[in-house]
């Protein structure tokens, strides 16, 4: 076995010169890049291998065993942890730890194993009697101190690169080391860092690119599609690798290829981002309503990120048919409505002219009759006659009563502040000619109220009206007029002292035509009340009334009160 | 202004109505005949016969009152015939109706309508009314001279 050991050190040395040729050869470039760190560490290596070299001609091979395998991978296990480790900006004890536990361990299987395969090779060569004559003829010590240079500079540029060789292990060692190394980011970044990053980036990318929830297509200049997601086949029915170099027309209609705008070209050459709505046309034929953002890509590509929107274009379009629909609808029964109010006017006009018409024929010829035979009518015939007239006349006033009841409930309301004093002051003066001497007017303080001013002229002129009309048979009527302020309510009051009402026919007051004393015994159609109930009710107060039969009566009514900010109009 | 007896058309289609206004006209207007007429085509083709037996003598009515709402041919358009006529549009016409209606009160006078009266339901202001346009329109308004009213537009002199 002695004799042999030179020779297997021998044939070891040859076997990691093959080893490192090989790989000489299928790894320039990984070499290249790391070259310069490759020379320094080569020169590192010099000594030990020298010692090794040194102990294996003294016949000391085991020695020269374990110097030369230690030496391999704490030279190669150092360099490799530092950077990484220096690179995600750990402590050092951290840095040391990892670089004296972990990664001796981790480098020392890997040159193990290539050491193990030399040294395996070594062997096998050894024992079919072939020494590798052709590479190294001879074994002065010059030949082997050059091949176990060479084996040591592969091993550590492949010990270097081999992070670079498979990507996956790369990343994943490098995650690793941050892990355990790195709290926190920042520091400078080193050659490794940036090819770290670019291989994450690209990772991340990628990742994002097939999972985005939007069709995402690249295009280049021309319009073909250079790039796509995962998605556009969704969306399109495509495969992948049919629209691969198509000309982004390929999925646009015929039609809608005039009203694409802005062309790749424009916005590469204006640099500027471009949203706007377009048809696609899926494999299947059918139109898809897409928006999109189109945005150059540094790598003179155009970018553009597409949403499918045809769900949504088709909700809102349900949603606008509907719409239009119901404004037809709404048109149409308004339309209807209108009508229905012009037939109710061209009612109202029938009964105004042509239903007072025949009345005017009646007092006429009632007329003429006592005019010119007077003399022949006397005594019951005249009486019925004056009936004949009296009752004419009440139809017509019922009629222009009615008439003006129409147009009160009617029309709109011109609303604004009222000043109630001066109304109620106006409304008595109209009466004090004829009361003035018999009946007591008391007018308490009158809030102002919001309303319109015509028709709350005409609130006062009827329960004025009234309020004299049902004292009319007292010796001295006496109306009191009064009001106040109810939160956003204002309220009025008019009492009088005449006739009043049994409550139990209050409901009955404020129905048209319904009266609760004869016709003999006061006057009136019976639509004043209603009239006045009405015209509250459309500003949105009450009318109440109180009494008691041979006690007079009490009226109240509510109105909005007066916005201060309104103009007064009395 | 000539003297005697005034030529007064009344065209309404409501007789009643027609005999209160001749009961008023014959009240107020002693000197007035008055001839009613209860439709629209028959007082205008009345009224073409007048103008072509104009050389009869003064058949042409003094003054047409008129009824908005005839049958047939109604009021305006009475009035408009009327208005175009070369020899009847000098008559003056007024209307005498229960027609408050803004449109038909502006269709008269777009159509050249000499006065546009209501009738009042009250009978007393009924007479009143009919008083008072036959006043003006009979005794104080001077009339087109008759004369020019016969001769035929084209040999009127200067």
């Amino acid at each position: 076995m002695a004799s042999l050991r030179p020779k297997i050190l021998a044939n070891l040395l040859r076997g990691s010169a093959a080893v490192a040729i090989v790989a000489l050869i299928l790894s320039p470039p990984l070499l290249a890049v790391n070259l310069g760190s490759a020379a320094i560490l080569a020169l590192a290596w010099i000594i030990p291998i020298a010692a090794s070299w040194r102990l294996s001609n003294i016949g000391r091979s085991r020695a020269a065993a374990v110097v030369f395998v230690a030496s391999a991978w704490l030279t190669l296990a150092v360099p490799a942890v530092l950077s990484p480790a220096r690179l995600h900006g750990g402590s050092m004890v951290a840095t040391l730890l990892v670089a004296l536990l972990v990664l001796p361990t981790f480098w020392a299987a890997i040159t193990g194993l290539l050491s193990l395969a030399a040294f395996g090779g070594a062997v096998a060569l050894d024992a079919i009697g072939y020494s590798l004559p052709v590479i190294f003829p001879s074994s002065n010590g010059l030949e082997i101190f050059g091949a176990v240079l060479l084996s040591a500079l592969v091993l550590i540029a492949v010990g270097l690169n081999f992070r670079d060789i498979c990507p996956a292990i790369r990343i994943e060692f490098s995650e690793f080391l941050a892990h355990w190394v790195s709290n926190e980011s920042g520091a400078k970044p080193s050659f490794c860092q940036r090819e770290s990053q670019a291989a994450k980036s690209e990772r991340r990318y990628r990742s994002l690119f097939e999972s985005a929830m939007d069709c995402i297509i690249v295009i280049d200049r021309n319009g073909q599609i250079v790039d796509l997601n995962h998605r556009v086949s969704v969306t399109l029915g495509y495969v992948r690798e049919e629209l691969l170099g198509k000309p982004l027309a390929y999925v646009l209609d015929a039609q809608l290829m005039s009203r694409m705008y802005p062309r790749p070209a424009d916005i590469l050459t204006e640099h500027r981002t471009v949203r706007g709505e377009q048809e696609l046309r899926a494999k299947d034929g059918t139109i898809r309503f897409a928006e999109f953002v189109a945005s150059p890509l540094p790598d003179g590509n155009v970018l553009a990120i597409v949403r499918d929107i045809t769900e949504r274009k088709r909700a809102a379009d349900a949603i606008k048919a509907l719409n239009e629909a119901l404004e037809r609808r709404i048109a149409e029964r308004t339309a209807e409505l209108q009508e229905a109010n012009q037939e109710l006017q061209s009612f109202s006009h029938t009964v105004a002219h042509d239903l007072r018409a025949p009345l005017r024929c009646i007092a006429g010829f009632t007329t003429i009759l006592r005019a010119e035979h007077g003399a022949a009518l006397a005594g019951e015939p005249l009486l019925y006659l004056e009936r004949i007239n009296r009752n004419a006349l009440r139809m017509q006033n019922m009629i222009d009563d009615l008439l003006r009841f129409a147009e009160n409930v009617r029309g709109t309301l011109e609303t604004t502040t009222v000043d109630m004093r001066s109304i109620v002051d106006a409304v008595l003066e109209d009466h004090l000619v004829q009361w003035g001497n018999r009946a007591k007017f008391e007018i308490g303080d009158l809030p102002q109220a919001s309303g319109d001013p015509g028709l709350i002229r005409e609130v006062w002129c009827n329960l004025v009206g009234n309020a004299l009309k049902y004292s009319s048979k007292v010796a001295q009527p006496h109306i009191r007029i009064g009001g106040t302020t109810k939160g956003e309510m204002a309220e009025f009051w008019i009492t009088d002292n005449g006739v009043g009402f049994d409550m139990a026919y209050a409901d009955k007051l404020f129905a048209a035509f319904q009266r609760l004393h004869p016709a003999n015994e006061f006057e009136g159609s019976g639509i004043g009340l209603a009239t006045v109930e009405r015209i509250v009710h459309r500003h949105g107060g009450k009318l109440r009334a109180y009494g008691q039969e041979g006690e007079g009566a009490t009226f109240v009514f509510s109105l909005p009160a007066a916005t201060h900010t309104d103009e007064v109009i009395s | 202004m000539k003297n005697g007896i005034k030529k007064v058309l009344v065209v309404d289609d409501d007789s009643d109505d027609t005999e209160l206004t001749m009961a008023a006209l014959r009240e107020t207007c002693k000197d007035a005949n008055a001839t009613a007429i209860s439709s629209g085509v028959e007082a205008f083709a009345y009224l073409e016969s007048c103008a072509g037996s104009l050389h009869y003598g003064d058949a042409l009515p003094d003054l047409i009152l008129l009824d908005v709402s005839l049958p047939m041919l109604s009021g305006l358009n009475v009035l408009r015939k009327i208005k175009q006529h070369v020899q009847l549009r000098t008559i003056p016409v007024v209307m005498l109706t229960n027609s408050k209606n803004a449109r038909d009160v502006e269709d008269s006078y777009r159509s050249g309508v000499n006065a546009y009266v209501l009738k009042s339901n009250d009978y007393s202001k009924y007479v009143q009314a009919i008083e008072n346009i036959c006043r003006f329109w009979l005794c104080l308004n001077e009339p087109l001279p008759a004369w020019i009213q016969q001769d035929n537009p084209g040999n009127r002199p200067c």
